[in-house]
């Protein structure tokens, strides 16, 4: 195998280390992050990006879900207060909009504003309601941020089209490896978290997933049998924790890719995660090496393998990575290491009590389910009123927030508003992977209270 | 019962057991020159057909009691069915909207038991078994505790059976709550059972057999309590208070058991209108 070839299959760059040695420190890292790659992967990768977007959002119209998700409710759990939907058809619109934007990062039109408007408007629609929040939207929020950066129009694009000026055969080596760094975050944060008693040793909540897919034709009576969920359990934790390793190299590759494939789709085809199955396997091709697409493209029209891309040494590397993008990079590798890594700090992980549970790749990793009332209570007589929770919030809010402590408590203090001079009660249960139902939060506090304590209640009972 | 189920008129069971009787709407009809036939039952409104109207009509509006402890007295059903000029009207109409009643629940009964329903149930697999569940924990807070509720949890009990209790209480006029709510709890029962063949509580069984021993245990807690009540509800509000109050709990502990753990345990989806999930 020669230089050029391994360089090609693995999309490192060793290239810097075939010819000339790269000087140490941070320069060299500089010079090395901006060695060149073939630009045809990450066009390939904002094309397909873009087309899954595309469809989510035509999916998100389609489905009604503006309206469910956004126009129903009278409150929503924002993440931060002054974050409000548009009135009535400016929601449509505004979705519309994404989907327009997708569509135009997808066929690389007028990207960078795409994907710019695409991305503030996504992490927008996902920051209105915290009972709507899903780990993949917040991972598209994050691919759609990144490719802001990323000169991924300069390849077959309508940007190129319109200016020729535009095209570059190459592109900047960090590109490729910023995108493999945040799917391997995903990755192997979401293996880690699979490493608990729960996952590994009662198979929960993989057993109670799988039960109800049992009248699935072929395989559905495998499926209700315990060495299934025990079997899917280590598998997914195995999957999590190696795929993103094995993808790196190009003789483990093409397996990994297939484990992905039969992964994903298997999710896909049993469990409702909607998007999540294929924003994954379009975003992982970013692990091939960064000239695949053309060299596919030589084979379906010359019959040849070989690609008329031509490896730069980084010494021809026109334009070295500046030392303020170099640390731009820098934070936001270790934002994205550290904020995951907060849930580890907590204990259960947040499973309970969802502390450090968001924004942490925590995926497909527990069975909860929550009921909650809520009660007015007069601090004089004692006279307890129940509220009318279907008054301000819809039943698949009250489902999502009975499972989360912190939404239960948002809603208290929303309802301490519309009660003024009452006290706001909550009794909620919730179960978790299979235990027996069980207080959540402290019935006997005043949760509209600004100043409260001890008043989660810590996961207790063992399982049946 | 059965609000996603076999019933081709998804309003069925509002409109014949749940929406409350209109008293005035329904007196100006009979006085009214408005032929009273089966067509004209159809036609008419939720809020004047129905259980709650034929209920009305047999028995009468509820009169609040004047203090707390006193007397609730219903209407003499003899003032309106049997005397005046529009006696006979009122019999008309109470004829027909048995009838009707009769009609519409010999046609669900049909429905619910054709064969070609039991096939397409059972083909759906878990989607029948998300039917069930959300049929049990609607059912059961529709026909137990949200009407305890109505007699626990509001404060002032004098304002709650002046404004409410006649028109809200199911079977109230006719002092047949708690025997309905009985009969009701016995209905989950069986349904949940399966009502002799096999039903949810074999598939917990073998699911989650803890599970399926506390939630037969909280069904039998909840018959317990609602056993202890008397059911000349009205007249014995005040001294009742507390084997109300332990039934709401009791009602309340096995709408907890289905709402989340049976529905955690089975993977059911609540609410048929699910979002995305990771």
């Amino acid at each position: 195998m020669t230089a050029t070839e391994t360089v090609e299959n693995a999309g490192t760059i060793s290239n810097c280390d075939s010819s000339e040695r790269v000087p140490v420190g941070v320069y060299g890292l500089r010079q090395r992050l901006s060695c060149p790659a073939d630009s045809s992967s990450l066009a390939v990768f904002r094309f397909l990006f873009g087309s899954v977007m595309f469809y989510a959002m035509v999916r998100f119209l389609a489905r009604g879900w503006v309206k469910i998700l956004y126009l129903d409710p009278i409150y929503h759990f924002p993440w931060a207060p002054f974050i409000r939907p548009w009135p009535g058809a400016w929601m449509y619109l505004h979705v519309a909009v994404l989907a327009v934007c997708a569509l135009c990062v997808a066929l690389g039109l007028f990207y960078r504003i795409s994907a710019t408007l695409f991305c503030v408007g996504f992490t927008y629609l996902e920051f209105l309601d915290r009972t709507a929040y899903l780990n993949h939207y917040y991972l598209a929020g994050l691919l759609s941020f990144l490719l802001i950066w990323m000169p991924a129009n300069c390849q077959w694009s309508l940007d190129v089209w319109r200016k020729p000026e535009l095209y570059r055969s190459t592109i900047p080596i960090w590109t490729v490896w910023l995108l493999r760094f945040q799917l391997m975050v995903v990755y192997v944060f979401a293996g880690l978290a699979k490493l608990n008693a729960d996952w590994l040793f009662a198979a929960e909540p993989m057993r109670i997933w799988l039960m109800a897919c049992s009248d699935l034709p072929l395989i559905g009576s495998w499926l209700a049998q315990p060495w299934a969920a025990e079997f899917s359990s280590w598998v997914g934790a195995f999957h999590d924790l190696f795929v993103p390793f094995l993808l790196l190299f190009a003789s483990t590759r093409p397996w990994a890719y297939l484990a992905a494939i039969l992964f994903h789709v298997t999710t896909a085809i049993l469990f409702p995660i909607g998007m999540f199955p294929w924003i994954m396997l379009a975003s992982t091709t970013i692990f091939f090496s960064p000239g695949w697409p053309r060299r596919l493209l030589d084979r379906f029209q010359n019959g040849k393998t070989k690609s008329d891309f031509q490896l730069h040494n980084c010494s021809e590397t026109s334009k070295i990575l500046s030392r303020s993008a170099l640390a731009s990079l820098i934070f936001y590798c270790a934002f994205q290491v550290l904020v995951p890594l907060r849930s580890w700090f907590y204990p259960q992980q947040g499973a309970w009590d969802v502390r450090g549970f968001n924004f942490a790749w925590r995926v497909m990793l527990v069975e909860k389910t929550g009921y909650a009332e809520f009660f007015a209570v007069n601090p004089a007589t004692g006279d307890r009123n129940e509220i009318p929770l279907s008054n301000y919030i819809t039943p698949r809010q009250q489902m999502m927030m009975a499972q989360d402590p912190f939404q239960i408590r948002a809603m208290a203090q929303f309802l301490g508003h519309q009660y003024p001079g009452w006290e706001i009660h909550a009794d909620a249960f919730a179960t978790l992977n299979g235990r027996p139902s069980q207080r959540i939060v402290r019935d006997d506090i005043n949760l509209a209270a600004s100043n409260v304590s001890n008043w989660i209640v810590p996961l207790a009972q063992e399982k049946d | 019962m059965l609000f996603y189920g076999p019933i081709e008129n998804q309003t069925f069971w509002q409109e014949n057991f749940y929406r409350r009787v209109h008293p005035q709407l329904l007196e100006y009809l009979i006085d009214s020159r408005m032929p009273i036939d089966s067509d004209a039952i159809e036609r008419a409104g939720a809020q004047v057909k129905g259980f709650a109207t034929a209920e009305y009509l047999l028995f009468g509006p509820v009169a609040p009691p004047q203090r707390p402890g006193g007397r609730v007295t219903t209407n003499s059903v003899e003032s309106w069915l049997l005397e005046g000029n529009t006696a006979a009207r009122h019999r008309q109409y109470l004829c027909e909207v048995t009838r009707n009643l009769d009609q519409q629940l010999q046609a669900a009964a049909g429905q619910a038991r054709d064969e070609k329903f039991l096939d397409d149930f059972a083909s759906k697999g878990q989607t029948s078994v998300d039917l069930l569940v959300n049929e049990l924990t609607v059912a059961l807070e529709t026909d137990l505790t949200l009407p305890l509720q109505n007699y626990v949890r509001i404060p002032n009990w004098q304002q709650r059976v002046a404004r409410d209790q006649a028109n809200e209480t199911e079977g109230d006029c006719s002092g047949t709550t708690f025997s309905e709510m009985k009969m009701s709890l016995a209905g989950l029962r069986r349904f949940y059972s399966g009502g002799g063949g096999t039903g949810l509580k074999d598939y917990l069984q073998h699911v989650n057999p803890g599970l399926a021993d506390r939630l037969e245990a909280q069904f039998q807690a909840t018959a317990t309590a609602l056993d202890a009540l008397d059911n000349s509800t009205q007249s014995k509000m005040l001294a009742q208070r507390p084997a109300l109050q332990n039934t709401l709990e009791q009602t309340h502990k096995l709408e907890i058991l289905l709402k989340t753990d049976l529905t955690s345990a089975l993977g059911v989806t609540i609410m048929f209108n699910a979002y995305d999930g990771d």
